[in-house]
C-alpha cells in the first residue's frame, strides 16, 4: 500500500517472489535449451528459444490463471496472489519474445512487411486443419500486452477498479485464443500424445478449477436473508463470527463484510478499493481491516484508511439483540462513520 | 469482486468450458499427416552395375559444420567410377535417417575447406538433398583429378550445415 505512484514498491516480500520467479523462469530456459540441444542436435538455436519461451509464458499463464480460484478455495495460496502482476508482466515478456523470435524466422525473409505476413500468409479461415494459427497469438499477444501496460496502481486508480477488472478479465479470452493458437499450430505438426495430454490437463486444471471456485461463491451468494419490519435483517449468531474475522452475507446484491474485534462488531462493503478484493476474508490486523490481497487497510468503524490514505468503503448500520447479529443492508456513503455494537 | 464482475466472470468460465474442449477435440481429429519430401517425385533411377562400378563407401563421412567434432550426419556416401571412361565419377549420398533440415543443396568445389562458411563463389551445384531418400550426382570431370569439396547448404537457413572432402579418384580403389 503506497500514497505515491512508484514503478514498484519494493518491499521483502516482492523481492522474494520476484527473485524466485526469475531464477524459475532461467532455470526452465537453460534446462530447456539444453536438453533441446542435446536431444535434437538438428535444431536451430531459433527453433529452440521459440519454443523454450512459447512453452514457458503457457506454464506460466496455467499458473496465473490458478491462483485466483486457488486463493478462493484455500487461503494458504494467497501469499501467490500478492505480486501476481509481475508474474503477469514475466509471462508477456516470455510471449512477446515468442512472437518476435517467430515472426523474424518465418516471416522477415519476404518482401511483404513481417506483421502483414503474420495476418495474409495463410488465409485458410474455412479449413481446421490448416487454420490460420498465428493471428490468434498475435490477437493474445495484444490483449497481454493491454494488460501488462495497465498492470500498475497508478491504471486500478485511473480507470476504476470494474473498469480495470472487466479489461484484465481478458485474459480468458487470451487463454482462449493461446490454447487454439497451440491447437491449430504446434499441435497440428506434433503428433506426439504427450503434447496433447499436457494442453488437455492444462486445459482441465484451469477450467475445472474456476468451475468449483465459482460454485463455492454462488452458493454464498444463494442464501437470501429476509428483512424485518425496521429493515434490519438478520444474519446470523455473534457466536458465528470468528475473532478478529468476518462472516460475509449478501445483502441488496452486494456483499458485507461483518467484523467481530475487540468485543465488537462493526460491517463494511466487502470491496476492497484497490483491486476489488474480498475484504471479509482478510483478518483484523493493529485494529485495520486489511484486505488479504495485497494489504490495503481500513479502519472497521468508518470503513476508511488511516492517514495519509484516502480510500473508503460503505459501512453499514449494526445490531445485536440476544446474540444474534442485524444488518441494514442500506448502505452508508463511502467513510461514514457507524458506532461499532458492544456484544454483551 | 463486485457481484456483477463475478457474473461476467462466471459466463467467461462457462464458455470456455464449452468451446474449449470442442475445439481440442475438433484440432486433433481433423489433423493430417505432414506430407514429407520423400513424397515428392525425384529422379531416383539406381546406377547400373554395367557402367558404374562401386569403388568407395563410407558411412560417417559428413562433419557437421562448423563444430567438426560434433557426430557426423547420418549419410552413407558411395562414389562410382564410370567403367567406359575411366574418368567419369558419380556420388550417391543415402541418407540413414530424416536430416530434418529445410532446402539442402549439394554444391562441390575443387578446395579443401570452405572458409569462413561462406558458399565458395565457384561452387557447381549438383542438385538436391532430403529426407531419407537417396539421391546420385554426376560429379565434374575435374574431380577425377583432384581432390574435391563436397558441401551440404541449407537454403532456407542460408548457411553450410556439412561438408566433406573426397578423395581424388586415382586414389579409390575398386571393390
Amino acid at each position: 500500500m503506497s500514497l505515491s505512484y512508484q514503478a514498484v514498491s519494493w518491499n521483502r516480500q516482492k523481492k522474494i517472489y520476484d527473485t524466485v520467479l526469475l531464477s524459475g523462469v532461467a532455470l526452465y530456459l537453460a534446462l530447456f535449451l539444453g536438453l533441446g540441444v542435446a536431444l535434437h542436435p538438428n535444431a536451430t538455436a531459433e527453433t529452440l528459444l521459440i519454443r523454450g519461451f512459447g512453452t514457458l509464458a503457457i506454464l506460466l499463464l496455467h499458473i496465473i490463471l490458478s491462483i485466483g480460484p486457488l486463493c478462493r478455495l484455500e487461503a494458504r495460496f494467497l501469499p501467490l496472489l500478492y505480486n501476481r502482476r509481475h508474474l503477469g508482466v514475466t509471462m508477456f515478456v516470455l510471449a512477446f519474445a515468442h512472437g518476435a523470435f517467430s515472426i523474424v524466422q518465418f516471416h522477415s525473409q519476404g518482401d511483404v512487411h513481417p506483421l502483414v505476413s503474420v495476418l495474409i500468409s495463410n488465409t485458410q479461415y474455412t479449413s481446421l486443419s490448416r487454420f490460420p494459427f498465428q493471428p490468434l497469438g498475435l490477437i493474445a499477444l495484444l490483449i497481454l500486452f493491454l494488460m501488462a501496460a495497465t498492470s500498475h496502481d497508478f491504471w486500478v486508480a485511473n480507470l476504476t477498479p470494474p473498469i480495470w477488472k472487466a479489461l484484465h478479465m481478458l485474459v480468458y479470452v487470451a487463454y482462449a485464443l493461446i490454447v487454439c493458437h497451440v491447437l491449430f499450430g504446434m499441435l497440428q505438426a506434433e503428433t506426439s500424445v504427450v503434447y496433447s495430454i499436457m494442453l488437455g490437463f492444462g486445459m482441465i486444471w484451469i477450467i475445472g478449477l474456476h468451475l468449483l471456485a465459482a460454485r463455492k461463491e454462488q452458493s454464498a451468494d444463494l442464501k437470501i436473508f429476509e428483512a424485518a419490519a425496521d429493515g434490519y435483517v438478520e444474519v446470523g449468531s455473534v457466536n458465528d463470527i470468528p475473532e478478529k474475522c468476518a462472516k460475509v452475507v449478501l445483502l441488496s446484491g452486494e456483499r458485507v463484510a461483518i467484523f467481530k474485534y475487540a468485543g465488537k462488531i462493526s460491517a463494511l462493503s466487502n470491496v476492497c478499493q484497490h483491486q476489488n478484493g474480498p475484504l471479509g476474508e482478510g483478518r483484523i490486523i493493529d485494529g485495520l481491516v486489511t484486505c488479504p490481497w495485497h494489504g490495503f487497510n481500513y479502519r472497521p468503524a468508518d470503513g476508511a484508511s488511516p492517514a495519509p490514505f484516502k480510500e473508503k468503503v460503505p459501512t453499514f448500520r449494526v445490531k445485536v439483540i440476544n446474540g444474534r447479529v442485524l444488518v441494514h443492508p442500506c448502505p452508508n456513503l463511502p467513510g461514514t462513520f457507524v458506532e461499532p455494537v458492544i456484544i454483551e | 469482486m463486485i457481484l456483477s464482475l463475478r457474473r461476467r466472470h462466471r459466463v467467461m468460465m462457462l464458455s470456455l468450458a464449452l468451446i474449449l474442449p470442442i475445439a481440442f477435440v475438433a484440432a486433433l481429429v481433423v489433423r493430417q499427416p505432414i506430407p514429407t519430401t520423400q513424397d515428392l517425385p525425384i529422379n531416383s533411377t539406381p546406377l547400373s552395375s554395367e557402367d558404374w562400378r562401386l569403388c568407395f563407401e563410407k558411412d560417417n563421412l559428413w562433419s557437421r559444420w562448423p563444430s567438426l567434432s560434433r557426430p557426423a550426419l547420418p549419410i552413407t556416401t558411395r562414389l562410382y567410377a564410370n567403367r567406359q571412361s575411366g574418368t567419369q565419377l558419380a556420388m550417391e549420398l543415402q541418407p540413414r535417417e530424416n536430416l530434418k533440415t529445410p532446402d539442402i543443396l549439394v554444391y562441390c568445389h575443387p578446395a579443401f575447406s570452405a572458409g569462413g562458411g561462406q558458399l565458395p563463389e565457384r561452387a557447381q551445384l549438383l542438385g538436391t538433398l532430403a529426407g531419407t531418400e537417396t539421391r546420385r550426382f554426376i560429379l565434374p570431370v575435374a574431380a577425377s583429378e583432384q581432390e574435391t569439396l563436397i558441401i551440404l547448404y541449407s537454403l532456407a537457413h542460408q548457411k553450410i550445415i556439412a561438408e566433406t572432402q573426397l578423395p581424388a579418384a586415382v586414389s579409390l580403389t575398386p571393390f
